[in-house]
């Protein structure tokens, strides 16, 4: 076969842009740092990456779900909590009142003791979340859940409170169709089986006619409140004790998933510098060559 | 018997063919680095021999013509080649930009913001405040994102496509002009060869072949007077001997684009007819950018389309099944697109609902997080603090539903069912494997090529070394033609000094 220079300096330019190309490549791919540059890099991969990416991401929000539920665990905690400590306040009052030997000042002591009482329970009932919401309204979060009707008199009956929320509890979604009540139903918190405003109300109007029976009556009555609300509380405990063993649960899998990403679209750093290291040097060679090649004719020699 | 006079002419007709030699070598040297340049060879023979009654008595050499060397099948092939060259290199080149449009890799791509649009669904159910006002104007400010980056990817597209139009126009005005040449060639070549071969007209003319195999698929057919026809697929005469035919670019009402209207057909005017040949155009750069024009782009466009129909459907039809803070209407979240008579075009009118965006007069309060009645206040509208049918709404991310394909009709979709992240992924993934393929396609075609014309030049090309040599040899053939010249002379010399 005829050779003619033209011949071997397009091959030798071919064999340099080839290569040129190559060495283009391995430097994106080090300068990204990734294998996946474009789609068509490896267009099956590229498809799963992205997949896997808006799991990442979807990972990421369930687990922002858990930490901004807790503020509403928590709200909702704490106001059942201070409720629990008027409860048994209460009741520690109700003991005091009766013991026959308390005077009538004693006595009255004790029922502006249970007026403030019941006024503490009606602010927790009404607790807010950080965002403004009431927690035991429901999802009519921009009501007030307890309304109260009349004002403590001495000779009259006690204030009655009415529920004015939503009677449901509030649910959020912490992984792909999990979901935990972040309130309580106020409903089920203060008048389920036991209404506690009645039952603080009960004791104040039988501290105020110095009723002994009805004072051991309203006793009795808080006693069930106490455990209604601690019941509550331990559902509350229980909502928490999921976000957490979730949140344990989507962080893992978030780094499993991120790895999995990782592998797909991420360069291998010591392939890539080795390969960059071979295709230097590949191409310092076919500039040697190529160069040598381009020059003798038979002239050189005549 | 031959006397000196006779041997003194055929040392003086060696010299000169010797001397024609060396100029065509020279010219061969000249034109080592000529683009298409057909090296010549000088073709001689022994001149015509007279007899005697002693024997027959050579007269020397004659030179019979120059001659081209070429090898038809090889450069029929290097035309076949550069065509498809020339269209596959035009196609990566296309499917290059596209994918510069949905890659998303660098951040900011249709994927991304899709992602940030449910991410704000997300949102929008933790929120803890009553009416959720942040969450909800972060949620249309990622759909409206979303919408932004549908119409750019959109526009993008239809800008590739535009610039594909306007290559046409201009490609074809280089193959009118060059098939003009090439008929203005024709003319020469049959006026020139009359007596001897025209080789570098022809070697002209394979230039301009080549030029217009790579703007267009192109057969050849050469007649007994040296001109050549040519033929673009579909047996329409491009050039029938040195009649030059035009294709034009025309936008016609009467015969419109299928894609878009305003977009040119290509029409031949030649042979006394005039009429739409876009269909029968193939191969080099004008199948190229008809081809991305009307399919690749177009494609892309029209699955763009179906996408963000399917979006859009998908996302109102499970919106409208929600309650807003306002009233107990159904809304909307993106414009309400089942009016179109097919998804064609959906990228492009794809929006936000007047409903829900402020700036249309809508109010953020129509977004549809609600599930149920207000029940404290007895509805229409549901509660402020009611986010449930946002999980409705979020189970469109990975949730499997009926997808649009390009060309569906409302109502009546035909795709897998799919989730919207993998229905996006796959128009992505399938312009990444038609980039692959192309890619691919035009590497193997390069070193198809590159051989092609490695086999050209082993035929046709010049090689310094080989003229070199040819060069002393007739060097060394003029020195001892000049001898025989002088032996005579001398012979002479010694005849009349005899006399």
């Amino acid at each position: 076969m005829r050779v003619t220079q033209s011949m071997v300096s397009r091959m030798g330019m071919q064999q340099l842009n080839n290569q040129r190309g190559r060495l283009a490549r391995t430097q994106e791919q080090a300068a990204t740092g990734l294998r996946l540059n474009r789609p068509s890099d490896d267009p099956v991969d590229f498809r799963s990456a992205l997949r896997l990416k808006d799991a990442v991401s979807q990972t990421g929000r369930y687990l922002r779900s858990i930490d901004l539920s807790r503020t509403r665990l928590h709200t909702t905690e704490e106001a059942i909590a201070t409720s629990t400590d008027v409860v048994s306040t209460a009741r520690a009052t109700a003991v005091q009142a009766a013991n026959p030997t308390n005077g009538p000042t004693a006595m009255a002591s004790l029922r502006v003791q249970v007026e403030q009482l019941f006024d503490q329970l009606l602010d927790a009932s009404n607790s807010r979340a950080p965002g403004g919401g009431y927690v035991f309204s429901g999802v009519a979060s921009d009501t007030a859940a307890f309304v109260q009707t009349g004002t403590f008199v001495s000779g009259s009956p006690p204030p009655t409170v009415a529920f004015a929320g939503d009677d449901s509890a509030v649910a959020v979604e912490i992984d792909d169709g999990v979901m935990i009540d972040v309130t309580r139903s106020g409903q089920d918190v203060f008048q389920g089986s036991v209404d506690v405003f009645a039952a603080l109300g009960q004791l104040w109007q039988a501290i105020d006619q110095n009723d002994k029976t009805l004072i051991g009556t309203a006793n009795d009555d808080l006693k069930l409140a106490f455990d209604q609300l601690n019941l509550e509380r331990a559902q509350i405990g229980g909502a928490e004790a999921k976000a957490d063993s979730f949140e344990v649960r989507l962080r893992g899998q978030e780094q499993e998933l991120a790895t999995q990403v990782s592998v797909l679209e991420d360069a291998d750093a010591y392939q890539v510098y080795s390969d960059l290291a071979a295709q230097e040097a590949a191409l310092q060679a076919s500039l040697t060559v190529t160069a040598r090649m381009q020059q003798p004719t038979l002239l050189d020699f005549l | 018997m031959a006397g000196l006079f006779d041997t003194l002419g055929t040392a003086t007709r060696g010299l000169s063919v010797v001397q024609s030699g060396i100029a065509t070598t020279g010219h061969n040297i000249a034109n080592a680095d000529t683009p298409g340049y057909t090296r010549q060879r000088s073709l001689i023979e022994a001149s015509l021999p007279y007899q005697t009654g002693a024997g027959t008595i050579g007269t020397g050499v004659e030179q019979i013509s120059v001659e081209r060397v070429v090898d038809r099948f090889i450069a029929e092939r290097l035309v076949r080649e550069t065509s498809r060259q020339a269209n596959l290199d035009t196609e990566a080149s296309i499917y290059r930009q596209i994918e510069a449009v949905v890659n998303g890799q660098q951040g900011g791509g249709l994927s991304d913001e899709l992602t940030t649009f449910f991410d704000a669904l997300q949102d929008l159910s933790n929120a803890t405040d009553p009416g959720q006002s942040a969450a909800r104007a972060q949620l249309l400010s990622a759909a409206e994102s979303l919408v932004d980056s549908i119409h750019r990817s959109d526009s993008q597209l239809r800008s590739l496509q535009r610039d594909a139009d306007r290559g046409i126009t201009s490609v074809l005005a280089e193959v009118n002009a060059i098939s003009a040449e090439i008929a203005e060639l024709n003319q020469k070549i049959a006026a020139a060869e009359v007596s001897s071969p025209a080789n570098d007209l022809r070697d002209q003319r394979d230039q301009l072949v080549l030029a217009l195999a790579e703007k267009v698929e192109i057969s050849l057919v050469t007649d007994n007077q040296g001109m050549l026809s040519i033929r673009i697929s579909g047996g329409l005469p491009l050039v029938d001997k040195n009649i030059a035919a035009e294709l034009q670019a025309v936008v016609d009402p009467a015969n419109p684009n299928a894609f878009d209207p305003t977009f040119s057909q290509v029409f031949y005017n030649g042979a006394g007819s005039f009429f739409d040949a876009t269909s029968l155009l193939r191969g080099g750069e004008l199948g190229g950018l008809i081809e991305a024009r009307d399919g690749i782009v177009a494609g892309a466009i029209r699955e763009l389309d179906a996408f963000a129909f399917t979006l859009a459907e998908s996302v109102n039809q499970v919106h409208r099944g929600g309650l807003g803070l306002v009233d107990g209407n159904a809304h909307d979240l993106f414009s309400d697109l089942s009016g179109q008579p097919n998804v064609d075009n959906a990228a492009r009118n794809f929006g936000l609902a007047a409903d829900v965006d402020p700036s249309q007069g809508g109010t953020l309060l129509n977004i549809a997080a609600g599930a149920a009645p207000n029940p404290v206040t007895g509805g229409p509208a549901a509660a402020p603090g009611d986010t449930a049918w946002v999980e409705q709404l979020k189970d469109l991310r990975t949730g499997s539903l009926a997808t649009y394909l390009a060309g569906d009709v409302p109502g009546a979709p035909t795709g897998t069912t799919s989730s919207l992240v993998n229905t996006l992924g796959k128009w992505i993934g399938d312009i990444g494997q038609g980039a692959r393929s192309a890619e691919r396609s035009l590497a193997q075609q390069e070193s198809v090529l590159s051989s092609v014309n490695d086999r050209r030049d082993s035929i046709s090309g010049v090689s310094i070394d080989e003229e070199v040599a040819e060069l002393v040899k007739l060097q060394a053939s003029f020195q001892a033609n000049a001898k025989v010249l002088s032996t005579i002379s001398e012979m002479l010399d010694d005849l009349f000094a005899a006399l």
